[in-house]
């Protein structure tokens, strides 16, 4: 306990994080009991978590790079659109390929066109220096732009049942799309903490001039990070398409600006460097309990955005309260050093 | 000849694939080079004018607003039910209203900004849905069909300034939505270009601190960007109203890229300090032309958006590269 404390106090926006969850958690509990806390309520709730938990990784990784991916919305849409059309026999006989080769070729197409198109925004930003918010919204246009072309906004459905069974089934009580946001959130957490990569990560945040004076190749962390974004986003594709049973323009576009404030209210820093991924999977839990508690209290669409707005610029005027109030005392303490010696 | 050693690269680049584009979509389509088509296009395209010329403001000053149409639809949507309810039908009145809202929004954003210090595109992405869904909850999302309109818009929307004929034979006018286009972007013109706030904010988008340093006030001059770009969207909202004879409150916000995709096309710097207005200009003209003729080529028009992005990002990459190898030289490094 004495341990928890201690680190809390180590690191404010995490403690800030926690009780803002531990708060939710009571006033969802006083204000609906159980109808909210109970085995059905909670399952629905993982299926739906699990997409934007995965897209919100891919933001974060992004953000910690001190960069922004906002065509990762449109990169998943693309992917699940093509992914959707090898499943529905567009590209070849699916009756003589067999269900099992199909699905193996609409998960490779997903995942390969997910790397793909975040491959094409790292290589833009690292080497034709573009800014990450001004390349990736000009990479969304294009992206959903080639997925309107293709499909001219009909929506394509109807998988092999195989296929369904990923989004739908589950092992045991827990879905299996949870199982696998599960299984992608502890391959990064331990690739930010144990690798090179990870921590190059972390120093180009912080400052990119000086990592690239201590021989950190940025353009390559860049690339590679973008890329894992995009991969990211071939996976929720992956997940939305077989959780909804239809891909279509324009699925999700209200991610967009959850997912950047998962990010943040997952104690990422907008200007990069500071952040740590399990605040990113929390921030998820928050607002999926929010979000489950509005369709309760039955909000229109309209007003969950208002406050889903609020709520972007509340997080962000705490952070900015807490990040003056914390300079303030370092700087006191300085100087009180300063005058001892 | 004084013109053509004024314009840059991008422009030439533009004009160069307008002209190539004209001459394909005239090959298939004789009746395409005349006034009518001219008229038309501008009808569509004054609301895009408008709201673009905020946008470049915004962004030579370093930022992106991402607010402009919420704020566009707050204005012209609440000075609406306003009149219908008061039975106001004076045209002064209608875009005072509408104005005094977009002003109020805008220097709200740059008031949060200024305390925030983050990157103005995060707090506009949530002020664009706090803006949007205020309005909802105050004005409500009810559609106002053309019968219901009042008076001066159902003028604003008829009203010609010259007519012509086009090819069937109906008769088209140059809309008198031509005057506060020309007003705002004459005025963002002399802003720019004439006054000391213009030098400013041009200061602002190269060095924000040098700008500050230099003894201009950066927070005020970020007030009155953001407060004339609400201003511009006040304008807008009323004209789209008219232009499109009826309302539906939910159908502008989401078109906020097309208008950046327009002004980044038009050569206007994404970090700041570089931005004309005939690019912007161009930019838009050139989105127009891809949403209206892509059908002549053979083309549906949800490939629209596409063709934009690969011309987005090739200005995008070109502009950025000379840049990049300018900076190699003097060894500064950016990604």
């Amino acid at each position: 306990m004495k341990k928890l404390r201690e680190y809390l106090s180590r690191d404010i926006s995490m403690a800030i994080l926690f009780v803002f969850f531990l708060g939710i958690l009571l006033l969802m509990f006083v204000n609906f009991g159980s109808s909210m806390y109970n085995k059905q309520t909670l399952a629905s709730m993982a299926f739906q978590l699990s997409e934007v938990a995965v897209l919100a990784f891919g933001m974060a990784l992004c953000m910690l790079l001190g960069g922004i991916d906002l065509s990762i919305v449109a990169n998943a849409n693309l992917a699940s659109l093509l992914a959707a059309m090898v499943l529905t026999g567009k590209f070849f006989d699916i009756e003589k390929a067999g269900q099992f080769v199909t699905i193996l070729v609409a998960v490779i197409v997903a995942v390969c066109v997910g790397m793909i198109c975040g491959l094409i925004n790292g290589v833009i930003i690292s080497k034709f220096s573009v800014s990450p918010i001004v390349t990736t919204l000009s990479t969304m246009t294009l992206y959903s732009g080639l997925a309107m072309g293709i499909t001219g906004g009909n929506s394509i459905g109807n998988y092999p049942p195989a296929f369904l069974k990923f989004g739908t089934g589950s092992i045991g009580p827990v879905p299996i799309v949870f199982v696998t946001a599960c299984i992608v959130f502890i391959i990064l957490i331990l690739a930010l903490d144990r690798t090179k990569l990870g921590h190059e990560i972390h120093y180009i945040g912080e400052n990119h001039t000086a990592s690239r004076f201590t021989g950190i190749n940025n353009e390559n962390v860049i690339i590679k990070v973008y890329t894992i974004s995009g991969l990211m986003a071939g996976i929720a594709s992956l997940m939305i398409m077989a959780r909804s049973n239809s891909a279509r323009v324009g699925y999700g576009d209200t991610y967009q600006l959850q997912v950047i404030m998962i990010a943040v209210l997952g104690g990422i820093s907008p200007s990069g460097g500071k952040g740590r991924l399990y605040g990113v999977f929390i921030a998820t839990f928050c607002l999926q309990l929010m979000q489950t508690a509005f369709t309760l209290w039955q909000f229109s669409p309209y007003s969950k955005k208002l406050i889903w707005g609020m709520m972007l610029l509340i997080i962000m005027l705490i952070n900015m309260a807490q990040a003056r109030i914390s300079r303030n005392a370092k700087i006191r303490e300085m100087s009180v050093k300063r005058s001892a010696s | 000849m004084k013109f053509l050693k004024k314009i840059d690269n991008t422009q030439r680049f533009l004009i160069v694939i307008i002209v190539i584009y004209c001459i394909l979509v005239q090959s298939r389509n004789s009746a395409f080079l005349s006034l009518a088509t001219l008229f038309t296009m501008f009808r569509s395209a004054a609301g895009t004018i408008i709201l673009s010329m905020g946008v470049l403001m915004v962004m030579i000053s370093g930022g992106i607003d991402v607010s402009f149409p919420a704020i566009a639809i707050f204005g012209g949507y609440t000075s609406l039910r306003i009149c219908m309810a008061c039975g106001i039908q004076s045209m002064f009145l209608t875009f005072a209203i509408s104005i005094a809202i977009g002003i109020v929004l805008g220097v709200g954003n740059a008031v949060l900004i200024n305390i925030l210090k983050l990157e103005p595109f995060i707090i506009t992405l949530s002020t664009a849905s706090v803006y949007f869904g205020l309005m909802t909850i105050l004005v409500g999302t009810k559609n106002v069909g053309a019968t219901d309109l009042p008076a001066q818009f159902k003028t604003l929307s008829k009203m010609k300034l010259i007519t012509t004929t086009n090819q069937y034979g109906g008769e088209i006018g140059l809309s008198v939505f031509i005057i506060p286009v020309a007003i705002c972007v004459v005025l963002t013109w002399f802003i720019l270009r004439k006054t000391l706030i213009g030098k400013g904010i041009f200061a602002m988008g190269c060095n924000n601190e040098a700008a500050r340093r230099a003894g201009f006030n950066v927070n005020l001059l970020r007030i009155f960007i953001f407060g004339y770009a609400g201003f511009l969207a006040g304008v807008m909202g009323v004209i789209y109203i008219a232009g499109t004879n009826s309302v539906n409150p939910v159908s502008l916000v989401g078109t906020e890229m097309s208008v950046i995709a327009c002004v980044v096309i038009g050569g206007a710097s994404p970090t700041g300090g570089y931005g004309t207005i005939f690019g912007t200009l161009l930019g838009v003209i050139l989105y127009y032309l891809f949403s209206q003729t892509l059908v002549y080529l053979g083309l549906s028009a949800s490939w629209q958006s596409f063709f934009m992005g690969i011309v987005l990002l090739i200005s995008l990459i070109t502009t950025s590269w000379q840049r990049r190898v300018q900076n190699r030289k003097n060894f500064i490094y950016t990604e």
